[in-house]
């Protein structure tokens, strides 16, 4: 995804590139339970939750004007896998109208249900090596959920353009064809309040931006 | 105080006038009922306390109990609550409406209603009072459960500290984070648990019970316990009454908590055995405790009913055994002792005092009172032997003066009139005496005169007689021939017998029976039993008989009086002092028993009984006297026969005679003058001395009494003064027998008695002219 919206820049010399850090304030981290209540011996350990929640994080222009076409077309494969009983990805922004798949790749059963007011779906069970898609047609977040196994969850983000992107390992990301303006980038977290930075982006420069989600769910209103 | 003093003093003096057996009863009663009660007071103490430790070892173990099922429950809460909340539908519900509502505020009614739904079924499964949903800021997202109790959604709970707990996912839910939710008066005490997302908090899960009066019952039920649910130092409620739980309540806040031992409170009059269970906390903060109260009266109702009625059973059969016993161990004591009083009345009754109180088989107490008793006796019966004894002896002493001054009395008499007759008789005999030696006499006139001297020495024998009845020679034993004194003594009453009708007969050996005694008071002895015999012959018809009789048995002389008449009463008894069976008056009593003294001091015995024929036998026996002494004195006794040797030789001496009497006096010159004597004769005593005086004699003859100044004793002490040599011529002439004996026996002095023959006055005067010794 990241090598085509490398491309448009390529291809239109007018547009520019946003570029920044995304860290992850401790009060997010903290609302993690610190406690397992559901030992298991037989389960490994807990990814550790500081580095595994900043792929979590999606960011993306609020109110860039979306590209006819733009992202429709070439969304390609967009895939949540139903691996070792989890959703993943567990964070997957889409443009809207994309259709997301859901193979199941483990031996067991799965369900992919949503209760969400911008897809409301239900794929029915069914076994490794099916998998089943929905169309998103609306803007929103959707909340998947597996019917069989309650603790599996899902988030797709279903963004109305496509300038969007998830931060590295290390919090980089980078959004390039943007074109020039000034707009309001929104760094969005499951479980955080929305923070919005505003950037003007000049065509052939790379703004630079930092976001950091602090995150007192309280504050802010939604996408 | 008077009234309660005189109650006490009666009480008193009835106590102990009261009976052995009712005292020793009532005294055993008192005891066992004191030591009933002490042991039933000792065994409710011991037992309060005995229970005391039970109830608090319960109530520690019901303590533990309580909190462990507390503990486990809240486990168990959070453990299910996984299950309870694995609803997919119900998370995904959830975590949609927390997303959606946070990007547009606006509740979706389908969400909301589903996740009611859910939550209505979680209650109905686990059927808990209050069940609460609250998102991850502890609003309430939905509630259900008894009317009333469940919050408005979106009621903010995240005050309450388990809530917080949970949404803050700090971890499992403990006592301490116990809660106790308050809605108005009613109290819940609730749980809650955290529900997770992939490791996110998406609400919490608070699952209650209410605290109500049925939850309270039930505890009280379950653990058989009052029971006290306090907040801070309020009493939330409790299943004791307003006013007991007050004072309860006081009591409990001054206890401290967290002890080994369960504390102890006293509160209302009652002791109760208490143990805390903290509940949770109250929103206010205040710790809610959950007290388990045991009544130690309640738990010791049952055991004190019981114990006091066995200890009354018991007491009453100890009382009653007791009673019995004090009755048994009086009646061993008391049967005894009024058998004993009742020997005692017979005995004083019947005077028999020989009798012995059989009691082998009493106690040892028993058997010492008797011995007493007995000892008693014996030495009444020892005191009086000796008394009778000495009464005895002194009515013997006392008859043998009367008896004595009887004879005195009679020899005073006899004396006087034998020395009356003595001296004319002297004068008759001697002058006969002197007539006979003449030669010239014829035949006619000597033997006329023979016949009178004869005639005249028998009247010297009666007198001599009558002087030995007159003067009781004490007890001087003379031998004397029995038989004789028997027919002297039959020939006395002959008469008397003949007079009446009745027979008297002898029966005698024919021998000499002589006996060693004094005769006049063997006769007294002999003449009492024929006697009594005459007495006892007048009752009988036909013809009365006694029969004496004499016979002879080894060394002693047995005299039997045999009669025909009614017989003896008492054989006995005859021989008693002043016992007698004739009428008042009669008889003293004295006559046998005088006779036993008689015969007894002569070595005899005497003994009456009733003859096998009938009638009387008395018996007599006295120990022959030795023959060798019989012989001499029986002659020497005998009265001078007509053959006495005449003096054949002349007296040639110088003799002086004194007598008052003239008649005596001339005859004495008369004898001493035809033995060829000089003789001097005076008239008294004065004239004597007069006449030793003036010459020389060889021998003093005298009148022992003489009137005038100087009598015979006068001379004698004169002689012995002025002339000692001539005591031993001196010999005395008396007529009395009685007065001057130890006079005589004093001074040695030759006596020759009146009325003496011609023989024995010459042999005295010899003996003492030539023997200078006396015979």
């Amino acid at each position: 995804m990241l090598a085509l919206l490398a491309l448009a820049p390529g291809l239109r010399a007018e547009t520019g590139t946003i570029e920044g850090d995304v860290r992850l304030g401790p009060d997010l981290l903290e609302r993690r339970m610190r406690f397992d209540p559901y030992p298991d011996p037989r389960r490994p350990p807990a990814p550790d939750p500081g580095r595994s929640e900043i792929e979590n994080v999606v960011v993306y222009l609020e109110d860039a004007p979306a590209a006819p076409g733009a992202g429709v077309a070439t969304a390609g494969p967009l895939v949540v896998e139903q691996r070792d009983g989890t959703f993943v990805p567990h964070v997957l922004a889409v443009p809207v109208g994309a259709t997301v798949e859901f193979p199941n790749a483990d031996v067991i059963y799965h369900n992919v249900f949503s209760l969400s007011k911008a897809a409301t779906f239900d794929l029915g069970r069914y076994p490794r090596g099916v998998s089943r898609s929905v169309r998103l047609d609306r803007t929103g977040v959707v909340k998947v959920f597996c019917h069989i196994h309650a603790d599996m969850s899902a988030v797709v983000l279903v963004l109305p353009n496509r300038w969007f992107a998830r931060p590295d390992a290390r919090g980089r990301f980078r959004i390039d064809g943007v074109p020039p303006g000034t707009y309001t980038l929104v760094g969005w977290h499951e479980r955080a309040r929305r923070v919005a930075t505003a950037v003007r982006v000049e065509p052939g420069a790379t703004a630079e931006v930092r976001v950091d989600i602090p995150l007192s769910e309280d504050a802010g209103d939604g996408p | 105080m008077d009234r309660s003093g005189g109650w006490r003093e009666s009480l008193h003096a009835r106590w102990s006038r009261a009976r052995l057996e009712t005292r020793l009863a009532v005294f055993g009663i008192l005891l066992t009922l004191g030591t009933v009660a002490a042991s039933f007071l000792a065994l409710q103490i011991e037992m309060q306390r005995h229970t005391r430790r039970l109830l608090a070892g319960s109530l520690a173990r019901q303590q533990r109990t309580l909190r462990e099922v507390e503990q486990r429950r809240l486990e168990q809460l959070l453990r299910s609550s996984t299950l309870l909340t694995d609803s997919p539908t119900l998370r995904a519900a959830i975590e949609t409406y927390r997303v959606e509502s946070a990007i547009d505020g606006a509740a979706r009614t389908d969400l909301v209603e589903t996740i009611r739904t859910e939550a209505r079924q979680i209650a109905h499964r686990i059927g808990g009072d209050l069940l609460i949903l609250t998102d991850e800021r502890g609003r309430v997202l939905a509630a259900t459960g008894r009317a009333g109790l469940p919050p408005p959604d979106g009621a903010d709970l995240s005050e309450v500290p388990a809530v917080r707990a949970a949404i803050d996912g700090t971890g499992p839910a403990g006592e301490r984070e116990a809660a106790v939710l308050t809605f108005g008066s009613r109290r819940v005490r609730a749980g809650a648990v955290p529900m997770v997302l992939q490791g996110y908090v998406l609400g919490a899960l608070v699952l209650g019970d209410e605290m109500d009066r049925a939850w309270l019952e039930g505890l009280r039920s379950s653990f058989d316990c009052e029971v006290v649910v306090r907040a801070g130092d309020a009493v939330l409620d409790a299943t004791l009454d307003a006013g007991r739980t007050d004072h309860l309540a006081a009591a409990l806040a001054a206890t401290t908590e967290d002890r080994d031992t369960p504390p102890l409170v006293r509160a209302g009059g009652d002791e109760w055995v208490t143990a805390a269970i903290p509940l949770g906390t109250e929103p206010s903060g205040h710790p809610v405790t959950l007290h388990l109260l045991h009544s130690l009266d309640r738990a010791l109702a049952r055991t004190k009913r019981d114990l006091v009625a066995t200890a009354a059973l018991i007491g009453a059969v100890t009382v009653l055994l007791a009673g019995a016993a004090a009755v048994l161990v009086s009646r061993s004591v008391l049967g005894p002792l009024s058998r004993l009083s009742g020997f005692l009345r017979d005995v004083t009754e019947t005077g028999d005092r020989t009798r012995r109180f059989e009691c082998t088989d009493a106690s040892h107490e028993m058997r010492i009172l008797v011995g007493a008793y007995h000892g008693l006796i014996d030495s009444l019966a020892l005191h009086e032997a000796d008394l009778r004894r000495r009464a005895q002896e002194d009515l013997e002493r006392l008859e043998r003066l009367k008896e004595s001054e009887k004879l005195a009395a009679l020899g005073r008499m006899l004396s006087g009139a034998a020395h009356e007759i003595n001296n004319p008789l002297t004068g008759v005999v001697g002058n006969l005496d002197i007539v006979l030696t003449r030669t010239d006499l014829p035949g006619p006139a000597r033997e006329r005169l023979d016949t009178v001297r004869r005639e005249g020495r028998r009247i010297v024998g009666l007198v001599r007689n009558l002087l030995k009845v007159a003067h009781r020679e004490g007890d001087e034993r003379t031998p004397f021939d029995l038989e004789r004194l028997l027919s002297d003594t039959a020939d006395l009453r002959r008469h008397d017998f003949a007079a009446a009708g009745m027979r008297l007969d002898l029966e005698l050996p024919g021998e000499p029976l002589t006996v060693l005694g004094n005769e006049i008071e063997l006769q007294q002895v002999f003449l009492n039993i024929v006697n009594n015999a005459f007495d006892a012959l007048a009752e009988v018809a036909g013809t009365p008989s006694l029969t004496v009789r004499a016979d002879k048995d080894a060394d002693r002389a047995v005299v039997t009086f045999t009669d025909n008449g009614p017989g003896i009463t008492a054989p006995d008894r005859i021989f008693e002092h002043f016992f007698t069976t004739k009428p008042v008056g009669q008889g003293t009593g004295l006559g046998l028993s005088i006779s036993r003294s008689i015969v007894e001091r002569h070595d005899g015995r005497i003994s009456a009984v009733n003859a096998p024929g009938g009638g009387a036998r008395f018996t007599v026996a006295l120990p022959l006297a030795p023959r060798a002494d019989a012989g001499p004195r029986e002659t020497a006794t005998a009265p001078p026969g007509p053959r006495a040797p005449l003096p054949e030789r002349g007296l040639r001496a110088s003799v002086l005679v004194v007598d008052d009497e003239p008649s005596v006096l001339e005859l004495q010159l008369a004898i001493l003058d035809s033995l060829g004597a000089t003789v001097v004769g005076a008239g008294s005593g004065t004239e004597a001395i007069e006449w030793l005086e003036r010459r020389a004699f060889d021998l003093v003859v005298s009148d022992l009494r003489m009137p005038g100044a100087v009598s015979g004793k006068e001379l004698y002490r004169w002689i012995a003064d002025r002339r000692p040599e001539l005591c031993v011529r001196l010999v005395f002439v008396t007529g009395e027998l009685v007065d001057e004996d130890a006079f005589l026996e004093r001074t040695a002095v030759r006596c020759v008695r009146k009325p003496f023959t011609m023989e024995e006055y010459v042999a005295a005067l010899r003996e003492s002219l030539h023997d200078l010794q006396p015979a």
